[in-house]
């Protein structure tokens, strides 16, 4: 069982995902996510963001991001990463594992206990999508550990 | 809170850090954050057949169906739906 991050970007759009991490499509492992860092890059400004965690069981269309093993001895991620999508991932409705409402000059970050991680289910495609539903169009930046 | 399930921050430079603990709920997984001195119906609900915190939505549900459960079932759903399309 191996540690790995993974970072998410882009400009932010109400309607578009900023980030997913999934199973894949075949031989999919439950991922247990026990870091997230969210935060802006972009100008100094005072835009509210309500970023939302949430589960999805497809991960629609976007950018590949290859999860990068934290020790190097470890196996490369089964997991699928994805950023900066152009088809939004198929939610699962009600199923908002966190909800963060944010200003845009503040960073959260959360760091799970042992037994405190968002899990998902080792079923092909499925895992968690990162979205901000209110914000302004700067550049955001999501970064998870999680391990597989 | 006693045995947290996780921490979480937020820094900002106009503003002193928010800091809470967080624990997952027993049954959905939700994450949920604990303002300290907050009364217990604030923070959630208690599972007792397991013995651990679960969110206000779990709570109002009144039924106990644990994580671990709830994951099995989304494998078995998914696993189903697989075997359905490779069979047609």
């Amino acid at each position: 069982m191996g540690n790995y991050a993974a970072d998410f970007q882009r400009t932010n759009d109400t309607t578009k995902t900023t980030g997913t991490i999934s199973a894949p499509g075949s031989s999919p492992r439950r991922l247990s996510i026990y870091e997230i860092i969210i935060g802006s890059e972009g100008a100094v400004a005072d835009n509210p963001f309500l970023w939302t965690i949430q589960r999805t069981t497809a991960a629609g269309t976007s950018t590949a991001v290859t999860p990068q093993a934290l020790d190097p001895a470890d196996a490369a991620c089964v997991a699928v990463g994805g950023e900066n999508h152009t088809v939004e991932p198929t939610y699962t409705a009600s199923a908002i594992l966190m909800n963060i409402a944010l200003n845009q000059r503040a960073t959260f970050r959360f760091c799970a206990a042992p037994g405190g991680e968002i899990v998902t289910p080792a079923s092909n495609n499925a895992g968690v999508g990162f979205k901000a539903g209110v914000g302004g169009a700067v550049l955001v930046t999501v970064q998870t550990h999680f391990q597989e | 809170m006693l045995r947290p399930g996780g921490y979480a921050i937020i820094t900002s430079p106009d503003a002193p850090a928010v800091e809470r603990d967080t624990f997952r709920c027993a049954h959905c997984g939700r994450v949920v954050f604990v303002r300290p001195g907050c009364s217990a119906a604030d923070a959630g609900g208690w599972c007792g057949l397991e013995g651990k915190p679960v969110c206000g939505p779990c709570a109002d549900l009144g039924s106990c169906t644990p994580l671990e459960e709830q994951l099995k079932r989304m494998e078995d759903r998914a696993r189903f739906r697989r075997q359905l399309a490779e069979a047609a």
